[in-house]
């Protein structure tokens, strides 16, 4: 390179691109760079928008397979929010993650409400959370709900005046479908339909799920607006490293006039590896084909950006990510005996076309090849005129040990089998009659180990 | 502390002497006059401004300021002191220099109400100089104090004061004063996350007096601040007196039957009002009806012409919400003539009596009733000049388990928050007795079908009450389907529901239209017949819905939504095209054709052509293999040998010629590095990924091969997206 870079500008500039790869989105503090999501964005810009200035309650739906930035989409949205219209909304995050039911969704609304109330007036004094999830529920309702209709409350108050627009964040919306009655989101979607003057609630809910809408009950279907908003994966080859230049670039605004040139140096650098041949478009290629997806990306890059010399720009190596069966690397770390029982649990499931398999039967496999193994070194042995050989004598408890090895370590699974709705677990037949699941067979044995001689033999049906 | 707790002691009341600096400023200790105090064992008096010793358990006792003396809400005598801080309470390295003598203490801003048997006996807390005069000794050691700064408790110290001349004072003056001089200067800072659990909260009268205080000039002190300054302290502070108050707090708690103010829980229960949200006080965005303020970023540009298209936009859309405020509803006569006849024949007759009401979700079930109830409050109102029915509404989704409907209904008739089962016994009881008075009750129990449980008692109840003689309980019950009664109940509660059955129909497309129209009328005359929505997109949008539910709200959401698709497309157009349109833009069919679209195309088909080749592969061979095994449900295994026959069969030359461009092969790339070519890369992550997002659903087991897989959308959508796909096609073209 033609101008050597003081040491800490490249380690700053290495600094900022491992900050873009790591996984802050969900925070919703920082705005993070995005892909070709520029419609969507303003799309819930100005729902939101219209939430705050006109009081106009909507329900939305983000969906996307995961990794394709719903989350900080959104985030993006009310930071750009946040930054136009200061403390003028709340915002309540639920996840179906964390509140896996809908009472413990109410529950985190009502104390979520307590705290924006909290830092508000510094009233503590009053709170939304009862003890009992029914009072936690009405309290909440009586401050969202604007349209029941009560006894000695003027309904057409106030003009100037409104509450608190609020905007709820629902990650993983789908998990509130499972309930037969939805309560939370029947709720939420029918405060936010009826949004008056002087309430205003926006609702956006974000999911995997492509067919959420047809889960929704036709009471909570009815009072969504129907608005939903689809992110996809790139479809496009190019498009995908678009996005994995926007991830992998930096912004040359975020420098300093020193490190200017450094950075746009760095991003030209970056381009054309993603455009012409190299190791890093492999890899990008390799990831459109199978995966597609850019946290895993994300994680591959890393050690590839930490240990790139940046004088050069030239790459670490690139680590596998190995997202495969559990169950190949067990098979690689068993011991003799015990990979010649998977074996022969295999061979007897596949002789007999069984789908499972218990102790006796794979042992008696195994004594049966091990004595006619013996038996032919035996013959050859006399052949050549020289005494009978005893072979190693495995016992049954020492081959019963590693049967329940195998099943310690997951290559053997229980079926789940009900009888009359119960699960029949009560199996008291002894140990060894127990049947089984195999969770590989004889051929992935052969193939994981095609460079050992006495599996292939062992294997051969 | 009741009654019985004053025992060993007597009490007289003294009136207010008037004029004197004692005088307190509050109203209330005024209306009372002031109590004396006298202890009958050793003719101890205390009165308003006395300092006593005041047990704390274990330790030396603490020096106590009596604050007032007051008839009591939840005791009979209230004694409320401000606490003295010892000198051996406070750490030695923030204690001012000239104040480390022994008897040294310091008068902090913590108001406390105690206990009249805590009361040890009195001291005497003295100013500087007095102090100097008086000599110590065994006698009074125990019981003689120097006060020559206040504090807060916990590291502030404020600037020496003369003790003499703020007790002369009276003891609200010097409560003022403790608490102004107590603060630290500094606490500027934002405040933190607030403790709720504080032991020695501060109790100022502020939050604990019922009643609004007059605030007087020297109180209106920022009640933040004083917050932020005990709140901060309490965190460090040494445990030590939270230690020293508790038992206290619980033998007080246990003798009182009120409830223990000591607590926040206990507060929180006696302040059981629901909070409310702060509002915002709007900038008005528009600032009357004629004019605009241009405030957006991107109608910044829009000129004048511009500006009341974008404003005709939001106003048609603020009319076709379904939140929109109506005068009347449209298309709903007869029902609603049907339901108010039914209802007021109830009330006047002061019967009670059951109304069902059914249809399906989004043909003004709900809104009717609201509409007919108001009606009802105002004519009655009228004719007989008072209130002549009280109103609850119940809905079924929005209770959190059936049996709290009792609860609301329960509270409506007494104000009482009780929990279900007593509300129950105390709802029959209430039902049952006769009461002239007894205002006819009508409830709306909407989404009735959520409070049907099990034994289905909640809705035996609810239906069982009107048949009651004296009830006067008017239920109007409301469900999704016409039948449910009978699906649903047992013989014995729809024999009660009665006969009174309303039926809401679904719209038809005319009255769909006619509900659009109604709610576009207004703005069309104001807007000089810029017609917005032209007929045909209405009749289009109502047709469209009619067609499948007859559901209002859906057809409003199609209209908003093609509004707004109009709206963008208007402001996306050219400055120059803007300005011919003279400010008329008019939505069409085209528009609400494309928002029907939106609302009804599912997104699958889009999130398909999205998925990665090996994801799609996925699927294919699914497909393939349920081709030849005709079961629904294939285990993983199957669909992961299906894939790699057929990564060894076909050719795939698309995907070859693609990737030899990068120089890559097929093999290498679809299973990495490594060389048993069992799974393709990546495989469990992307099976996950198509069961996360619905296409297909994989069974929850621990072994790979053997989860069962299923598909979840309709098989000729999966062929119709793939054969699109260049890479697919040869494959999809043997299927």
């Amino acid at each position: 390179m033609t101008v050597s870079e003081p040491e800490q500008n490249l380690e700053l500039l290495r600094q900022r691109v491992l900050a873009n790869l790591s996984n802050r989105t969900s925070s919703g503090l920082v705005k993070v760079r995005l892909n070709n999501l520029e419609m969507e964005q303003v799309q819930i810009y100005k729902m939101l928008e219209n939430t705050i200035k006109f009081n106009e309650g909507k329900s939305c739906l983000v969906i996307g397979p995961r990794g394709s930035g719903k989350t900080t989409m959104v985030n993006n949205a009310l930071l750009d929010l946040q930054e136009r219209f200061p403390n003028m909304f709340y915002v309540i995050r639920i996840s179906g993650f964390y509140q896996s039911d809908d009472k413990s969704a109410i529950k985190e609304i009502a104390r979520q409400l307590d705290w924006h109330l909290l830092r508000h007036s510094g009233n503590w004094s009053v709170s939304f959370e009862r003890f009992s999830a029914n009072d936690t529920m009405n309290s909440v309702m009586s401050v969202l709900d604007g349209s029941q209709l009560m006894e000695g409350k003027d309904q057409n108050g106030d003009d100037d005046e409104m509450q608190m627009p609020i905007i709820f964040v629902i990650d993983e919306l789908d998990k509130y479908t499972n309930d037969a009655k939805q309560t939370l989101l029947y709720n939420l979607f029918d405060v936010a339909q009826s949004s008056s003057n002087s309430h205003a609630v926006a609702v956006i809910g974000l999911t995997t799920v492509t067919g959420v809408r047809e889960q929704l009950e036709k009471r909570v279907k009815s009072r969504f607006s129907q608005k939903v908003i689809q992110l996809t994966k790139p479809r496009q080859l190019a498009e995908f490293c678009d996005s994995v230049y926007c991830m992998i670039s930096v912004d040359p605004d975020d420098f300093e006039p020193s490190m200017l040139e450094l950075a746009q140096r760095y991003n030209s650098h970056m381009k054309t590896l993603l455009g012409g041949a190299s190791e890093l478009r492999k890899l990008v290629v390799r990831n459109f084909y199978t995966v597609k997806d850019l946290n895993i990306l994300k994680s591959q890059l890393t050690p590839y950006i930490a240990k790139m010399d940046m004088t050069t720009f030239s790459g670490g190596p690139i680590p596998l990510v190995n997202t495969n069966n559990r169950s190949f690397q067990i098979l690689a770390s068993l011991s003799e005996l015990e990979l010649k029982l998977v074996i022969c649990a295999g061979r007897q499931l596949l002789k007999n076309s069984m789908d499972q398999v218990n102790f006796n039967i794979a042992y008696e496999e195994f004594e049966r090849i091990s004595s006619s193994q013996t038996n032919t070194l035996n013959s050859q042995l006399q052949t050549m005129g020289r005494v009978k050989l005893d072979s190693a004598h495995h016992s049954r408890d020492l081959m019963l040990a590693c049967w329940e090895r195998l099943i310690y370590y997951g290559l053997l699974v229980e079926p789940i089998r009900q009888i009359n709705g119960i699960n029949s677990s009560f199996y008291t037949g002894g140990e060894s009659n127990k049947m089984f699941h195999l969770d590989v067979t004889v051929e992935d044995v052969a193939r994981l180990f095609r460079h050992t001689d006495w599996v292939t033999k062992w294997c051969r049906i | 502390m009741s009654q019985k707790s004053l025992q060993g002691w007597t009490f007289e009341l003294k009136e207010p002497e008037n004029g004197t600096p004692r005088r307190s400023r509050r109203s209330a200790a005024a209306a009372v006059g002031q109590i004396r105090l006298t202890r009958d064992a050793d003719r101890l008096e205390l009165k308003k401004g006395d300092t006593v010793l005041v047990s704390s358990g274990t330790g030396p006792p603490d020096v106590a300021l009596i604050r007032d003396i007051d008839f009591g809400t939840d005791t009979f005598l209230d004694v409320r002191v401000l606490w003295f801080m010892r000198r051996s309470e406070a750490d030695d390295g923030v204690l001012p220099q000239d104040s480390r003598l022994e008897n040294d203490v310091f008068l902090t801003p913590i108001a406390e109400k105690i206990r009249l048997d805590d009361i040890v006996g009195p001291c005497t807390v003295l100013s500087a100089s007095q102090f100097a005069a008086v000599r110590l000794d065994s006698s009074n050691r125990g019981s003689t104090f120097r006060c020559q700064r206040f504090s807060d408790r916990d590291s502030y110290f404020s600037d020496l004061v003369d003790w003499d001349d703020y007790v002369s004072r009276g003891t609200e003056y010097v409560y003022q004063q403790v608490k102004e001089l107590a603060i630290p200067p500094r606490q500027g800072s934002p405040r933190k996350k607030k403790r709720t659990d504080t032991p020695t909260r501060p109790k100022t009268p502020k939050m604990r007096s019922p009643e609004p205080m007059v605030l007087s000039d020297s109180e209106e002190l920022d009640l933040e601040d004083l917050d932020s300054a005990y709140e901060s302290p309490l965190e460090e502070r040494p445990r030590r007196r939270e230690r020293k108050r508790k038992p206290r707090a619980a033998q007080k708690s246990a003798k009182s039957s009120s409830p223990s103010k000591s607590t926040p829980r206990g507060l929180r229960k006696v302040n059981n009002s629901v909070p409310v949200l702060p509002t915002v006080i709007r900038q008005k965005f528009f600032e009357d009806d004629n004019e605009l303020v241009i405030d957006d970023d991107d109608l910044q540009e829009v000129v004048d012409t511009d500006g009341k298209v974008v404003k005709t936009f939001r106003k048609a859309k603020e009319k076709l919400l379904p939140s929109a405020k109506l005068q009347t509803l449209p298309c709903r006569d007869q029902e609603s003539a049907q339901l108010y006849s039914s209802l007021l024949d109830a009330i006047l007759s002061q019967l009670g009596r059951c109304i069902y009401v059914s249809g399906t979700p989004g043909v003004g079930k709900t809104a009717t009733i609201r509409e007919v109830i108001k009606q009802l409050f105002v004519n009655l109102a009228n004719d007989n000049d008072k209130k002549m029915f009280n109103y609850l509404e119940i809905n079924g989704l929005k209770l959190m388990s059936p049996p709290a409907a009792y609860e609301a209904l329960y509270h409506k008739i007494s104000g009482d928050n009780v929990k279900a089962g007593a509300a129950l016994d105390l709802l029959e009881r209430h039902f049952e007795t006769k009461d002239e008075t007894r205002l006819p009750l009508v409830v709306l129990l909407d989404e009735m079908d959520q409070i049907v449980t099990k034994n289905q008692t909640v809705m035996y109840n609810f239906f069982n009450w009107p048949t009651y003689e004296n009830s006067k309980l008017i239920v109007v019950a409301v469900a999704n389907t016409m039948d449910l009664p009978e699906r649903l109940l047992t013989n014995k509660i729809s024999s009660r529901l009665g006969l009174t059955r309303i039926q809401f129909p679904g719209y038809t497309y005319a009255q769909l239209s006619e509900i659009i129209k109604h709610r576009l009328e207004k703005i069309e005359r104001a807007n000089e017949n810029k017609l917005v929505i032209s007929k045909d997109a209405i009749e289009f949008a109502s047709r469209k819905v009619a067609s499948v539910s007859g559901d209002a709200r859906r057809s409003l959401v199609i209209c908003v939504r093609a509004l707004e698709i109009a709206e963008m497309e208007f402001l996306s157009k050219p400055q120059q095209e803007r300005d011919e349109l003279q400010g008329r833009y008019t939505v069409g069919i085209m528009h609400v054709m494309k928002a029907v679209n939106e609302t009804t195309s599912t997104p699958v088909a889009n999130y398909l052509n999205s998925l990665s080749f090996a994801a799609k592969m996925v699927l294919v061979a699914f497909l393939l293999r349920r081709k030849r095994t005709g079961s629904a449900e294939l285990p993983l295994g199957e669909i992961i040998d299906e894939m790699n026959n057929q990564f060894g069969m076909v050719l795939f030359s698309e995907l070859k010629r693609q990737l030899s461009h990068e120089q890559l092969e097929m093999l290498e790339v679809l299973y990495g590095d490594e060389n048993s070519r069992l799974r393709v890369d990546g495989l469990g992550y992307i099976v996950r990924e198509l069961d996360e997002s619905g296409v297909i659903a994989q069974q929850q087991l621990r072994a790979e091969r053997l989860r069962l897989v299923r598909l979840n959308v309709n098989e000729d959508e999966i062929i119709g997206c793939l054969k699109r796909d260049a890479l697919m096609a040869d494959l999809i073209a043997t299927m």
